[in-house]
This record gives C-alpha cells, sequence and structure tokens, in this order.
C-alpha cells in the first residue's frame, strides 16, 4: 500500500483540499525541497517526514523541525514520532492534515431533500404574484381601518409600501444567502413569505389586542401577541432556512426557535434596563374596542370600587430622611 | 330760513368745540392733582411703614448663600414676623439644612424661627427676640371694592419697594378665600404686607397671575394663626411632618365634605348630562371642533380649581380638575370609530406637581362599570404621598362603551385626598352622570 491521499485542512476550516501521493517517503514543509509543500507560516521549512509502515500498516510520522512539534489526534504535542493509521488527523502549525489509505470506507451519499411540497407550489410565479395581491390588499385593509380622514386609493397604496419595502429587504438578503448556499436567489418566492409573514402579523396583533380587552388583561394581550408572533416568525424562518441552506430540519427547527425567543428576550431586557423608576403619570390598560366585543359583565360602581380597594395599598418604604 | 339754521348749528358746534377744549385741560389738570397725591400718599405710608418690613432669607447652611427670598413684616412688639409658607417651606421640611434669616430695612440681619406655620392658607410666623417694639397694626381685609392700598415687599432682592393697586375684594368663587388685587406682585415680595390708606394691614401678598393681576391672603388668618401661637405651647423643634399632615388631611375632609355635600350643578355634553361647575369654585372651559376634513365631531370641556397649596419647591396639592370629551363619528365605521377613541382615551392628563421624592409611582386597576344604566370603562388609579401616607393623587378616567360611533370620555384628577374621600367623590361623580332618555338603554 504504497499510494494514499493526504486531506490538507487550511486554516479556513471550509477550505478542503486532497493530494494524492504514491511514494514511500514524503516530505512535508514550507521549504522548496518537499514533497509537499504548505504555506502555513507556522510551519518550518523542513517540518516532517512520513514514511509508509506495514506493521501496522499505518505510517510513521516524524517531526524534524525541533520547533513547533506536531499534534497527533487532538492530543498533547509531539516532538519526535507518532504512529498514524487510516483517517487520523495530525496537526502541524495551523494545518490539518488526515491521511487516508485508499481501502478506507468512503461515507456514504448525503441525499439532496427535495423541496417541500408547499414551498413549490408557492413557488409559481402565478402564485407568488396572487399571493403579494392578496397581501396588498390586506395592507390597504389595514391602513385603511387605522385612518381617522377619507383618504384616497392612492394615499392608501402608499401606505402599504412600507410593509412592501421591508418584505423587499428580507428577501434580499435570504435570496443573498440562497445564492452563496444553493446557487439559486429564488428572490420571488422569498419575497412572497416575507409578505405573506408581515400580512400574517397585521390579524395576529389585531387578534391578541382583542383577545385582551374581552379578558380585560395586558398580559393576556402581550403574551398572546408574542406567542402569536413568535410562532409565525419561527415557521417563517425554517422555509427560509429550506429554500436558501441545506441544513438539517432539526438544526432548522433549533435556529428559527432560537431567534424569536432571543428577540423576546432582548425586548424584555432593555424595557427593564430602560424603565424609569419612577413616573409621574400613571400607566394603564386603555384599550377600547368596538361594544360587540365586550363579553364581561359590568359591575355596579360600588362592586367596582370595593375590589379596586388594593390601589390605595401601598408597600411601606423607606423614610430617606431620617 | 335753512341758511340761518346751518349758521346756528355752526355756532352751536364751534362752542361744543370750546367746551370740550377747556374740559378736556380741566380733566388732565385735576388727574395730574390727583396722581399728585396718590404719590404723596404712598410716601407717607412707606415713610411710617417701611421700618417694620423686613426681608426675609432661607440660608442653605452647606453653602452659606440664600436658597429662598421672600418679605415679611413686624406685627406683634414682642417679635413676631409674618411670611407666607412657600417664603420658608424648605426651613420648615429640612430644618438641618436650612435657617431662617431676616434683614431690617438699616439692614441689620439676625435669625428667626419658626413658629407656626399654616400651609394651607400660605402663612408662616416666625419670631426673633432682637426686634424693636415697634410694628405694623392688623386691621381687616373687608373693604370697598376700588380702594387703594399699597403692597410692600423686596421683589427680587432690589431693595424695599411700595405698589400701589386696586383693592377688589375677596375672590368669592375661590376654595381659601383670598383677596384679588389689581397691581404688580412680583417675586421676593411674598409674604409682604398691604396696607391700607392708614396703613393698616390688610393682608399678605401671596401670589400673582402677571398684567397686575395679584393674590392676598386676608388678615384674619394671619390672626387665628397668631391665635394658635399664643395657646399652643412654644417648642423649639416641633414635628412639623405631622403638623402639615395633619393640616392638610383637615383641609381635604373640610372642602370634600363642603363638596359632597352640595347639590352638584349638571352640565350637557354630547348626550351625557355630568356635575358642572359644582359650587362654583370650578370654572368650565369648553371648545369644540368639526373640520370638514376630519371624519368626526369633538367636544372639550374642561373644570378645574384655581386653588393650589404649596408644599415645597416642586411639590404642590390640592388641585382637582375634571375634563370631559365627546367624539361622535361622521362616517367612520365602528372599528375606526373605536380606534380614534382609544387615541383620545390613552394618555392621562401629565402630572407635573410632584416629583420623585414625594410621590410614589401610580397603581391602576380597570374593569368595566355600570355608570347610569350604560357600559363604560373605567380606570381608576392612585399614588401615594411618600411623606403623608395617608393622603393619594388620584386618576379616575372613564370611556362609554355602548354605542357603535360615540362616546364620553370622563377624566378626573384629584390631588391630596384621603381614600374614603377620593373614594366617595369618585363614587357621586359616576352616581351623578345621567344620559338622555331618549337615546338610554
Amino acid at each position: 500500500m504504497a499510494k494514499f491521499v493526504i486531506e490538507i485542512v487550511h486554516p479556513l476550516w471550509f477550505l478542503r483540499e486532497y493530494k494524492t501521493l504514491d511514494m514511500p517517503v514524503v516530505r512535508i514543509g514550507r521549504g522548496f525541497d518537499n514533497d509537499l509543500i504548505l504555506g502555513d507560516p507556522h510551519i518550518c521549512a523542513e517540518h516532517l517526514i512520513v514514511r509508509t509502515s506495514s506493521d501496522p500498516p499505518g505510517w510513521v510520522a516524524q517531526d524534524i523541525s525541533g520547533q513547533n512539534g506536531m499534534y497527533v489526534r487532538k492530543l498533547a504535542k509531539v516532538t519526535d514520532r507518532a504512529l498514524i493509521q487510516s483517517g487520523d488527523e495530525i496537526v502541524i502549525g495551523r494545518t490539518r492534515l488526515r491521511f487516508f489509505s485508499p481501502l478506507h470506507p468512503v461515507v456514504p451519499t448525503k441525499l439532496l431533500v427535495p423541496a417541500n411540497r408547499f414551498l413549490r407550489t408557492i413557488s409559481r410565479p402565478v402564485n407568488v404574484c396572487s399571493i403579494m395581491l392578496v397581501c396588498i390588499m390586506s395592507f390597504v385593509w389595514h391602513v385603511y381601518m387605522t385612518s381617522l380622514e377619507t383618504i384616497s386609493i392612492l394615499k392608501l397604496a402608499s401606505g402599504t409600501l412600507v410593509f412592501l419595502f421591508l418584505g423587499v429587504l428580507w428577501a434580499g438578503g435570504w435570496a443573498f444567502v440562497g445564492r452563496m448556499l444553493k446557487h439559486k436567489a429564488q428572490f420571488s418566492v422569498l419575497l412572497g413569505l416575507g409578505v405573506i409573514f408581515l400580512a400574517i402579523a397585521v390579524p395576529f396583533i389585531n387578534v391578541s389586542a382583542y383577545l385582551g380587552y374581552v379578558t380585560n388583561s395586558l398580559i393576556v394581550e402581550m403574551v398572546t401577541a408574542g406567542v402569536l408572533l413568535g410562532g409565525a416568525c419561527a415557521v417563517f424562518l425554517i422555509a427560509n432556512l429550506t429554500l436558501t441552506t441545506n441544513i438539517a430540519f432539526k438544526k432548522q427547527l433549533a435556529v428559527s426557535l432560537a431567534i424569536p425567543l432571543v428577540i423576546i428576550a432582548v425586548l424584555t431586557l432593555l424595557y427593564f434596563s430602560f424603565k424609569d423608576e419612577f413616573n409621574p403619570n400613571p400607566v394603564y390598560y386603555a384599550a377600547l374596542k368596538p361594544p360587540f366585543i365586550k363579553i364581561l359583565p359590568s359591575q355596579s360602581i360600588d362592586q367596582f370600587l370595593v375590589e379596586t380597594a388594593a390601589v390605595f395599598v401601598f408597600a411601606p418604604h423607606k423614610d430617606l430622611s431620617k | 330760513m335753512e341758511i340761518v339754521n346751518k349758521l346756528l348749528l355752526f355756532v352751536i358746534a364751534m362752542i361744543g368745540a370750546q367746551v370740550r377744549h377747556v374740559l378736556g385741560i380741566a380733566l388732565i389738570f385735576l388727574f395730574a392733582t390727583y396722581a399728585q397725591a396718590l404719590t404723596d400718599e404712598a410716601e407717607g405710608i412707606y415713610g411710617f411703614t417701611h421700618r417694620h418690613v423686613v426681608q426675609v432669607r432661607v440660608i442653605d447652611l452647606a453653602t452659606g448663600k440664600k436658597a429662598s427670598l421672600g418679605s415679611g413684616f413686624q406685627f406683634t412688639p414682642d417679635g413676631h414676623i409674618a411670611t407666607n409658607f412657600h417664603v420658608v417651606a424648605e426651613a420648615v421640611q429640612a430644618p438641618k439644612r436650612f435657617r431662617v434669616e431676616y434683614i431690617l430695612h438699616d439692614s441689620r440681619a439676625g435669625r428667626a424661627d419658626i413658629l407656626d406655620v399654616d400651609v394651607v392658607h400660605d402663612l408662616a410666623i416666625i419670631h426673633s427676640r432682637e426686634l424693636p417694639k415697634t410694628h405694623l397694626v392688623l386691621g381687616y381685609s373687608d373693604m370697598a371694592k376700588g380702594a387703594h392700598i399699597f403692597s410692600m415687599g423686596n421683589p427680587l432682592d432690589l431693595g424695599m419697594s411700595i405698589v400701589e393697586g386696586i383693592y377688589n375684594g375677596p375672590m368669592e368663587d375661590s376654595l381659601y378665600r383670598k383677596i384679588l388685587f389689581s397691581g404688580s406682585l412680583n417675586p421676593g415680595m411674598s409674604g409682604g404686607p398691604a396696607l391700607d390708606r392708614e396703613g393698616k394691614v390688610i393682608g399678605i401678598n401671596v401670589a400673582t397671575a402677571g398684567n397686575e393681576i395679584s393674590f392676598l391672603v386676608p388678615v384674619e388668618y394671619l390672626e387665628k394663626l397668631y391665635a394658635h401661637v399664643l395657646t399652643a405651647p412654644f417648642t423649639a423643634v416641633r414635628n412639623w411632618q405631622e403638623y402639615i399632615r395633619e393640616q392638610l388631611t383637615q383641609n381635604q375632609d373640610q372642602y370634600m365634605k363642603r363638596l359632597l355635600d352640595a347639590p352638584w350643578d349638571s352640565l350637557e355634553v354630547g348626550e351625557a348630562n355630568v356635575p358642572g361647575e359644582i359650587l362654583n369654585i370650578f370654572k368650565c372651559w369648553g371648545k369644540s371642533e368639526d373640520k370638514e376634513s376630519e371624519l368626526y365631531h369633538y367636544a372639550h370641556i374642561n373644570c378645574s380649581t384655581s386653588d393650589d397649596i404649596f408644599l415645597s419647591p416642586g411639590f404642590s396639592t390640592g388641585q382637582i380638575l375634571y375634563q370631559y370629551i365627546w367624539v361622535k363619528s361622521k362616517g367612520l365605521n365602528s372599528f375606526r370609530f373605536y380606534n380614534l377613541y382609544e387615541r383620545y382615551f390613552e394618555f392621562p392628563n401629565p402630572y407635573e406637581n410632584a416629583g420623585e421624592d414625594d410621590v410614589t409611582n401610580f397603581q391602576c386597576a380597570n374593569n368595566f362599570v355600570n355608570v347610569g344604566g350604560r357600559d363604560a370603562k373605567v380606570l381608576w388609579c392612585a399614588r401615594q404621598y411618600k411623606k403623608i401616607p395617608n393622603l393619594y393623587d388620584i386618576n379616575f378616567s372613564l370611556a362609554s362603551t355602548d354605542r357603535f360611533d360615540r362616546g364620553l370620555l370622563v377624566e378626573v384628577v384629584a390631588l391630596g385626598l384621603s381614600t374614603a374621600n377620593a373614594n366617595n367623590f369618585v363614587r357621586k361623580f359616576m352616581n351623578t352622570i345621567q344620559w338622555q332618555n331618549s337615546l338610554s338603554k
């Protein structure tokens, strides 16, 4: 077994190259007299001599640099010689070398994941167009419902431009990632997805506001909004990752759940770190919705005043003047 | 005949013009002598009273410099000086950090002790044994409207001055009786005396609203406070916090009793009848808007008292105000209307009467309440005074929520009430709100 393969993993770990060698003794180093010349500045001019050995089958690597040495199988520094088997890794300088004999088993091929049927469906140009149209209509509806004046259709449409612009930015970013990793930008699908997400976010925010109003609790509103928007964001991220990267579903799930959670955590942290200790004005839940939204029965005046007596109960505070 | 007539008319006109001319000269002359007389009068009064008027200073012990400045006057042979509470408030609140000094007309200075205060009427009596025996004489605040009176003090530390003005009677619609003085009071004159033509004290300078609108505390409150000084045993170090707490608690009990016992005036706002100018001490202002470009009508009424009680710099209490907003849609659908309605409801009237050292944060509760047979959302908030834990600032907001396209918003802000009074006031407020019959459910 004289023929063997060296895998060279450069300090930039994603750059690998393979050298097939067919000689009993291989000299490795940075100088001109070597069989394998490496450009790593941490490697000596003559660094390593590798001899093929038959018993046990493998190679014997000998360090001749006397300076930086080598690291075998991620163990401690070796400065003389080490026995290497097929598949073992040695590190010289910042470069990693792996030795393979022709008998080394090859890992089975990873199969390409066929595109999700849903994503395939919405990628059709007709569907992308109709999705955009529906979403724009929903934005227009939202702008109309929150406006307080008679506004022209042109003004309404321009109100939706903000949403579209956000969608374009987002899709552009992911399209770049897709172009790099999968050689496929798929901008229109990504834009469609982004617009769907924004179009869903609007009713979700409204749903949580109404739910909060019905239960008369700000906490319900915040939690519902967090869960709905966080969930939608996770699903949306999974779709983006599937389209633009090759990572496994488990990893996709982890990443897409982590991102909304981190956003929520950071916002909560920011809220508490920038919240003033003293607020001269009352902070209350002043939501108002049309009469038919109200479900809970009204209290009588006396009942209300009795039940809210707690607003006058304060924890005793330190008297700073003493 | 016509010519004769015209001639006659001409002659009459000429004579008339002459007479007017002569009359004008006479009037100017009269006015000049009158003004001369007044100036002389001020001069005379200044001459025999200015020795009893002092400048009152509060000295910050840490820096040795004056922290606040006012005027005062000696009104007993025993060395009692009257001034405003707000002049010496810092020394009352933190006696260890401040000291009170007076400066006589001849620049002699001396230390004074605070004997008694009346925070509600903004009066204080300070005392020094080293003062001369002569003093100003207290008179009566009851005078004829239009009388000339004179106010003395040391404006902006520029030197003792006398200001001439007109007595315009007690303000009838004020919670705490004050005299309206049409003359210019300036910062630094607070605590100085207002004198009648005989040089007797009728009131104490207290506040100004600019443009010759100034206010005096009637001298009777000073007499009352002095009577209290005479009956109460002299204690050099009083527990002022406790003393002020008692005064404020008593005062709010008194005026809330007056408010709650009185029949309340009714005011029509949109489709509702709501409390109007209660007891005439509240003044209401209103405005409305109905723009073509906007899809709603809007009417706003706000009512408030003009009385507030100064406690320390940046901290006052005693104000009550309430406001109504009636909003009616002109073509907005219900969802759009309620978006607008919520915007008016969201933001409370800004509170600027107290700071972090004086009050806690607000605590709030809210629910749907049946007010006069209609559903309303009610927000109910209170914050406690840190040094006066039985008094609270409250905020009560109400929005009717049973109409698709119209609604009434109410906000009540009351400062410095006890729990019971706050509850009773708000209860009566809600009970007084009535809806017009044709539309009530």
